[in-house]
């Protein structure tokens, strides 16, 4: 089996945050894990931990909301995310036409009136720049000035919380984000002088369909 | 802190593995290049169909090979009436048959509203499968409002004090057992100020409906009247539901929510257009029309059609010119070669009106013909279609003890008249200067001043005249912002297409407190064109078939026993000078002016006097308080007040309230109980066409679906089988086994909902009818298509075995109407309104202002803004310190307050914002985006900048329907249990609850007293930019 490359690497730790898991995925999860999980428990595990901000379990996935996370003794506090939280991400989104609407993901995080900044959204992001740096060499530069810029601490603030989840999947997720993480900024170290990063007008030439 | 033991196993090999076990493979879709990527496909999983792809099975099924069509068996379909707004637009809804489950909603291509030429009602229902009827996006997405998370299905009783958000579910019966037997019903709740009050229920009030309220004042009629419903969108035969239960109670305090829309607009048209509420253009057919205060397109009666028919008038050539004056330029505004904006000054629209007026009379560009007919047969002989009061002559002499009042044919010695009322009045016939009665003669003179009988006179024609030119029109344009040559370029175009010419208004008009003298003004310019009646000119309507009357009398309440009588809370309709208060302040030599609070005995429906006036128990207190669809707090400005909502939920002010709601909303959170309603989806509603339907037409709302708990006895909870319970179990009249009379006398029982609507319906489809108007017989096919046989076997007993063909058939179309080709009349319309238009609007000029003790203006004309006391609103608020005025803007999308639950509306517009002109923006140094606070005398909040050109500098702007604190935005517990708001519904900014209030009157909202409408558009404000993020 060839090893998978990085857009797909990087598109199978966005689906386990995006997705409810199929028997499929618990399979793959468990015997990547060396454990038995169940697929009934998995799904609602990731229905508590990744969906539904009154489960009690629940960890936000979204990056304006993780940088003005707060702890506060042994609890962490949120504030509540904005439909517009994440819309700083739409012009880097734009450059490559990836809209989250495009992707088949559970409803909950569909729709114009989801944060942009999910980081299932983000490292699907990626994945399509990652694939498509094969062929244009542009997409490297954006994407190094993306990581640079956009993905900070509350990304491994937000795998470390997944990592501590009183779930039997959400920790697996952590592990697969954590690797992805790692992954990106070894694939996508920031270029020399572009430390700064991109904000929108990226030098690309293309003709992106979008308004 | 933390654990942090989990980063030390991470192995980046785990990724690797179970990306090559085939999780994610496929998920980002395409892997190609930048230039691929952006073509923005959906490369998800393939679709289940190639043509209807993962959407569902269309509800007809086509026969290749015949080409017939045939209903789907997977599903069914119901045809009723929307309520998303006051359109009343007929829906064809879709419900899967295995769940039960609506899946879409579609235009009813039965409706009026829906198709310019409508499916006849003969046409079966399995023909109109090629053509359904349009909704407009509210009408789509009413799914989200029947199937709103937050929807309460059970009743609910609060568990703390009143607001605290804490609830208690709690069943049907305890319910009713509290509310009519009252006692220390609060004892539950822990709430100090109220677990030890003694509540009259229902049953202690009743018991009382034979003791006067007041002895020292019996115009106030009996104790009963101290239930008090406040309903907000309540209409047609639901409201006529509720007031029968007001009947049968004993009180006449039984409410819905005009003044808070626009009373003043109905009033107006009432004082013009005797006994009618509103006019409207036949769109179709004119040729010029001015649009004051409203837009094709935004909201008004019915906004889908009327926004529709422009667009089609207007696309013919040569067709329909048009021009929109408002602050705002809406999407029915567009400018270009057939239409035109002007951007008034808000409230200022009875100067440009009263300018025009000026210069039409004085360039006599008006129909003198038409005008000089002194009534209805003279008129008709003439060829005309409606006639005026213009050449009746009115009593100005001041001492005259009827001043004011139209002269009469013995005032003015011509012996007493055997005739109609109007027919007795005095003109000076034509050609003959000399008075005469007015049904005596073909034709008058306009133009009259002097004496009659030794009585002075004026005709009503130059009495308006003389109010006209009190103001050059140089003045008016300087009151309106509007320049002259504007004015006058307006008032010839209107002046040119002889009869096609119409003027037509909404809100923007009349929520001033001036908002009556500017809605008159407005609607006089039809009467100068002799528009009325004319294809291509003003009509009311095509009317509707009644609910109330026919097979059974559904209003009538056997063996009532308490009368329904007094003065209301709101003092509407009753004058302040018959007043027991008022004579006792005469006798005791005081001046019995100003009163306590304003009365408002030429408007209706004075909505949002209740709350402040139970509050202060003028005239009375209030017991109990049932909200039904009312949100006072959040709709009426400067309610949402705290001070205010403090005194209104205060147990003492007003011991029992009972809110019917299907969330707990911005103002029910405050009720004692909520009785779960049913949706739109699963109501009962007889509602008329509205005025631009220049057929006639009631549309049967009815419910497709039913999502509420039920009874014990298995009926879904609702306002009504609340209604019904509460009236059995204290013993009133008209509920239970012998409630309703039948044209036979016999009387039929009332024990569940369906047995007073269906015989409603009855009274609809069996009307006398003719021209194609009659409903056709029910088909199997219909039957089935509708799954009304379930339906029929379950209320069988609710109706004649021989009615039932035709209400199932009417069900099955949601109403009965008329041909769409019934319209016209060749060059004049088929439903004519025939009664003398008044020119002088004499019940104006005989009723006095109860604040000020003048009369109000027979003769309209502009008159300033001002307070209940009359302080003009520029003193009251300086514009230098307050340079911008607020309006509201009732948009397309969202339209009024309980859309909130409607994602997909809000996913296309989710934040409102306020709306700034460019000019003032530049000014403040305000961007597109910014975060700025909107101050007023009476508070501030905050919003996002949205900066635009299409709006008068000097004016800002916010949609309504947004920044909710109830339905669902905030937090709330119920059993116990937490329920999270979404932060969804309290995006945007809502700036009633800041709206001014009338320094003169305890917590009343600035007001028309003489119209009685509510105001919207005359608080000051100013802008903070916002420096710093919360």
């Amino acid at each position: 089996m060839p090893e998978p490359r990085l857009t797909e690497r990087l598109a199978a730790a966005a689906a386990l945050t995006l997705c409810s898991p199929t028997a499929e995925t618990v399979k793959i999860l468990g015997a990547a894990a060396g454990r038995k999980l169940n697929a009934e428990e998995a799904q609602q595990n990731f229905y508590d931990v990744f969906c539904i901000p009154q489960s009690g379990r629940y960890v936000p996935p979204y990056a304006h909301v993780l940088r003005q996370a707060q702890q506060q003794g042994e609890y962490w506090h949120f504030p509540p995310p904005r439909h517009d939280g994440g819309d700083e991400m739409a012009s880097w989104y734009r450059i490559v036409g990836f809209d989250p609407r495009d992707l088949d993901v559970n409803p909950l995080f569909q729709g114009p009136l989801r944060p942009l900044d999910h980081i299932g959204f983000i490292l699907a992001y990626l994945a399509r720049l990652a694939a498509a740096r094969e062929t244009d060499p542009a997409a490297q530069e954006v994407a190094a000035g993306f990581v640079a810029k956009m993905l900070g601490p509350w990304a491994d603030l937000y795998v470390t919380l997944l990592g501590q989840a009183q779930s039997d999947y959400a920790p697996l997720v952590a592990h697969a984000l954590a690797d992805a993480l790692a992954d990106v900024r070894a694939a996508f170290a920031p270029l020399r002088g572009d430390h700064q990063g991109h904000t929108t007008g990226v030098p690309i030439h293309v003709d992106t369909g979008t308004p | 802190m933390a654990d942090k033991s989990f980063l030390s196993v991470t192995r980046r090999g785990f990724l690797k593995t179970i990306a090559a076990g085939g999780i994610g493979a496929g998920f980002i879709g395409f892997h190609g290049t930048l230039i691929d990527a952006a073509l923005f496909r959906n490369r998800g999983k393939g679709a289940l169909h190639p043509i209807y792809g993962v959407s569902d099975t269309p509800e007809w099924l086509h026969d290749a090979k015949t080409g017939a069509m045939g209903p789907n068996p997977d599903w069914m379909l119901r045809h009723t009436v929307d309520q998303q707004c006051h359109s009343e637009c007929g829906l064809r809804v879709k419900i899967n048959r295995k769940t039960g489950r609506v899946q879409r909603i579609m235009g009813n291509p039965y409706h009026p509203n829906t198709l310019l030429d409508y499916t006849r009602l003969q046409t079966p229902l399995l023909d109109t499968a090629k053509r359904p009827g349009t909704v407009c996006a509210r009408g789509n997405a009413g799914i989200q409002t029947a199937y709103d998370p937050y929807r309460i299905t059970v009743p609910l009783k609060r568990s703390g004090p009143r607001g605290s958000g804490q609830w208690q579910p709690i069943s049907w019966k305890q319910l009713i057992d509290e509310v009519v037997e009252g006692g220390k019903i609060f004892a539950d709740t822990g709430d100090p100020a109220s677990k030890d009050m003694d509540v009259l229920g229902f049953r202690g009030l009743y018991g009382k409906r034979k003791e006067l309220m007041d002895a020292q004042a019996p115009e106030l009629g009996n104790r009963t009247n101290g239930l008090l419903f406040q309903g907000g969108r309540v209409v047609g035969s639901r409201l006529g539901f509720a007031r029968r239960f007001g009947k049968a109670f004993g009180t006449v305090n039984v409410y819905e929510h005009v003044n808070v829309c626009e009373v003043s607009h109905h009033v107006a048209t009432a004082m013009v257009y005797p006994g009618k509420h509103m006019t409207k253009p036949d769109v179709m057919h004119a040729e010029f029309i001015i649009f004051w205060g409203t837009q094709p397109g935004d909201a008004n009666f019915p906004m889908q059609t009327l926004g529709k028919y422009t667009a089609q008038a207007r696309a013919e050539a040569g067709g329909l010119k048009y021009v929109v004056i408002d602050p705002l330029l809406g999407r029915g505004g567009v400018s270009g070669d057939a239409a035109a904006w002007i951007p008034i000054k808000p409230g200022t629209d009875g100067a440009m009106a009263m300018a025009m007026i000026r210069w039409i009379l004085e360039q006599k560009r008006y129909n003198a013909a038409y005008l000089s007919h002194p009534s209805q047969s003279a008129a008709e002989a003439a060829g005309e279609l409606s006639c005026t009061d213009a050449s009746h002559l009115v009593i100005v002499d001041p001492h005259h003890p009827r001043t004011g009042a139209f002269l009469r044919s013995e005032d003015a010695g011509l012996g007493r008249f055997g005739g109609e009322e109007e027919g007795d009045r005095v003109v000076i016939a034509a050609g003959a200067s000399r008075p005469a009665q007015a049904a005596a003669v073909k034709t008058a003179q306009l133009e009259y001043s002097g004496s009659v009988n030794g009585v002075r006179v004026q005709s009503a024609f130059t009495l308006l005249r003389e109010s006209a030119q009190r103001h050059t029109i140089a003045e008016y344009g300087a009151i309106c912002g509007v320049p002259e040559a504007q004015i006058v370029a307006l008032a010839r175009e209107f002046t040119s297409h002889g009869r096609k010419a119409c003027s037509e208004m909404y809100r923007g008009v009349v929520k001033h407190p001036n908002g009556y003298y500017n809605g008159v003004a407005v609607l006089l310019l039809n009467l100068l064109v002799g528009n009325l009646n004319w294809t291509g000119g003003l009509t009311v309507g095509g009317g509707s078939y009644g609910y109330k009357k026919g097979r059974y009398d559904v209003t009538a309440v056997p063996g009532a026993e308490a009368r329904a009588f007094g003065v209301k809370l709101s003092r509407e309709e009753a004058y302040y000078e018959e007043s027991s208060e008022f004579k006792a302040k005469k006798a005791a030599g005081k001046n019995p002016y100003p009163a306590k609070r304003p009365w408002f005995p030429l408007s209706f429906e004075v909505y949002t006097e209740l709350l402040p006036s139970a509050v202060q128990r003028y005239p009375y207190g209030v017991d109990i308080l049932m909200w039904h669809m009312a949100t006072p707090f959040y709709s009426v400005p400067s309610q949402g007040n705290q001070a205010f909502v403090d005194a209104a939920k205060d147990p003492k002010n007003i011991p029992l309230i009972i809110a019917s709601d299907i969330v707990v909303g911005d103002t029910s959170m405050y009720a004692d109980y909520i009785i779960p309603d049913g949706s739109f989806l699963e109501r009962w509603c007889h509602i008329g066409t509205l005025p631009t339907t220049l057929t006639k037409g009631t549309g049967v709302r009815w419910p497709v679906i039913e999502l509420t708990e039920k009874t014990e006895d298995g009926r879904h909870m609702c306002m009504e089988e609340f209604f019904i319970d509460v009236a059995k179990r204290v013993g009133m009249p008209g509920y239970g086994d012998n409630a309703i009379p039948d044209a036979d006398g016999k009387l039929w029982p009332l024990h569940r909902k369906e047995d007073w609507y269906l015989k409603a319906t009855a009274n609809v489809a069996l009307a006398a009818g003719g021209n194609g108007d009659e409903v056709p017989d029910i088909s199997k096919t219909e039957l089935e298509i509708g799954d009304l046989k379930a339906f029929h076997a379950q209320f069988r007993g609710a109706l004649k075995d021989a009615e039932w063909s035709k209400v199932l058939s009417a069900m099955s179309r949601g109403g009965r109407f008329e041909p769409h080709d019934r319209a016209r009349e060749g060059d004049r319309l088929t439903h004519r309104f025939s009664k003398t238009l008044h020119f002088y609007q004499e019940e104006t000029a005989l009723t006095r202002d109860s604040m000020s003790g003048r009369p109000f203006l027979g003769a309209t004309g502009w008159v300033e803004p001002a307070t209940a006391l009359g302080k003009p609103l520029d003193k009251l608020d300086d514009p230098n310190s307050w340079p911008l005025t607020i309006i509201t803007k009732k948009g397309a999308l969202q339209s009024h307050s309980r859309l909130a639950s409607n994602y997909v509306l809000r996913e296309i517009m989710p934040d409102n914002g306020i709306q700034i002109a460019a000019a003032d923006a530049e000014r403040d140094g305000i961007r597109d985006g910014d975060e700025v606070w909107v101050v007023t005398p009476e508070g501030r909040r905050k919003g996002r900048a949205r900066v635009m050109q299409g709006l008068r500098p000097g004016v800002i702007a916010f949609r309504v329907g947004y920044g909710h604190w109830g339905y669902g935005a905030t937090n709330y517990q119920i059993g116990g249990k937490r329920v999270e708001g979404d932060q969804v519904r309290r995006t945007g900014i809502h700036l009633n609850p800041v709206m001014r209030r009338d320094p003169d009157v305890w917590q009343m909202s600035l007001m028309d007293l003489v119209g009685g409408s509510v105001v919207f558009f005359n608080t000051r404000a100013r802008l903070e930019k916002e420096t710093h993020r919360a």
